[in-house]
């Protein structure tokens, strides 16, 4: 008997746990849905949408903080200084937004550098400590060496999109001398490196620590976007907080939450062992995702690439040096991807699909 | 998804991926 009352008692909290995890998505994203919709249309005039555009946002964050702060304390293993230095991040974060709040709702103008910027700022470092001490990315495995050129040529074609579509001509336009075009364009470069890391973490993720990843990913990649448009319409003058892209960060502080949200129940309640670990042991079980994801940037930045050159637009000269690193990283994974092939085929391993992970 | 296909998948987007970098090249090359 206490054999099934204790398979119960587990039955039980796999499904409540499977629960509160949707329910926490799904009321992401209704929230997500409802503020833009309000910020699109605005139905109770501009100063109401600007109010519940900064509110939301702060709150937004600070619920990314708490859930991280929840989590770590949860923890019993490495992980947690990976959610403490994530609660840090978060907490600038939120700081950032309360002074971003207090200067456009009690002061009526955010100055170009302020100190909202500061924690902005503050935040990528953390962020990047955060995921550099992350289980994840600790640690060794045959494929490593073609995980890191995965992560770099991901961030390396998404640094060239970016410069391809935003911030190239937005360079050309700026006067660096102004400290507040520099600041602006200081994020998506942040961006791309914190992307980079979380491509690197989830390729070598398996099972439910995957989800938790996948969410911290896309908020980071919400966050990108956002700060790669404001950067933009920071360049033609034309940003003004309360517009329907304010959601994009938003969407930033909720995914962040969510990772926390979903990691607690399942990595509270006893240490687990290193993921990298796991994957190394059973390379496998990597999730399809993990293989497929890294390609995407790479494909639209090669063709993206070869349709400007086809048509004769020219890349500039930090275009062209970001286009050539892509092309050499890709085709140097490839070719790490065909030594470990043949070495694999020569010792007649039964495992050959590990060599595509 | 089976192992077979999955790994026909990633197959496929490698082979995709290196033709492209290597017409990218070709044309970066022809450019120069």
């Amino acid at each position: 008997m206490p054999f099934v009352s204790i398979t119960f008692g587990i039955v039980v909290r796999s499904v409540r746990t499977h629960l509160e995890r949707r329910a926490g998505i799904g009321f992401a994203l209704l929230a997500c849905a409802l503020i833009a919709a309000w910020l699109a249309w605005q139905p109770g005039g501009e100063t109401l949408a600007t109010w519940i555009d900064d509110v939301a946002t702060v709150v937004a964050a600070l619920v990314a903080t708490l859930l991280c702060v929840r989590t770590g304390a949860a923890q019993r293993s490495r992980i947690r200084t990976f959610w403490w230095l994530l609660a840090a991040a978060t907490g600038a974060w939120t700081a950032a937004e309360i002074a971003w709040a207090v200067y456009d709702l009690a002061l009526g103008d955010v100055p170009a550098v302020s100190w909202a910027d500061a924690g902005y700022l503050a935040a990528i470092p953390l962020t990047a400590a955060a995921l550099f001490v992350h289980p994840a990315l600790r640690g060794g495995g045959s494929s490593r060496a073609r995980a890191l050129l995965d992560g770099l040529a991901v961030a390396t074609a998404l640094l060239f999109l970016s410069w391809t579509v935003v911030l190239g001509p937005l360079w050309e336009r700026s006067d660096l001398s102004q400290l507040g075009d520099a600041v602006a364009l200081a994020y998506p470069f942040g961006d791309g490196v914190l992307v980079f890391f979380v491509v690197l973490a989830v390729h070598r993720m398996t099972g439910a620590e995957r989800l938790s990843l996948a969410l911290l990913l896309g908020g980071l990649l919400a966050m990108a976007v956002g700060d790669s448009a404001y950067a933009y319409l920071t360049g033609v003058a034309e940003f003004d907080s309360g517009g329907p892209l304010d959601v994009t960060w938003i969407a930033a502080y909720l995914g962040i939450g969510l990772s926390a949200w979903c990691a607690a129940p399942c990595t509270g309640a006893r240490p687990r062992a290193a993921p990298l670990a796991r994957a190394a042991a059973d390379p496998a079980a990597a999730p399809l995702a993990a293989l497929v994801v890294p390609f995407v940037p790479m494909l639209a930045a090669l063709v993206v690439l070869g349709a400007q050159v086809q048509l004769g637009h020219r890349p500039d000269r930090p275009g062209l040096a970001a286009a050539l690193v892509l092309v050499v990283l890709v085709l140097t994974r490839q070719a790490l991807l065909l030594r470990d092939l043949r070495a694999r085929s020569s010792a007649d391993d039964p495992h050959l699909e590990h060599a595509w992970s | 998804m089976s192992a077979l296909s999955r790994n026909a998948l990633v197959v496929a987007l490698t082979v995709v991926s290196t033709a492209i970098a290597c017409y990218d090249l070709v044309l970066l090359a022809l450019g120069l």
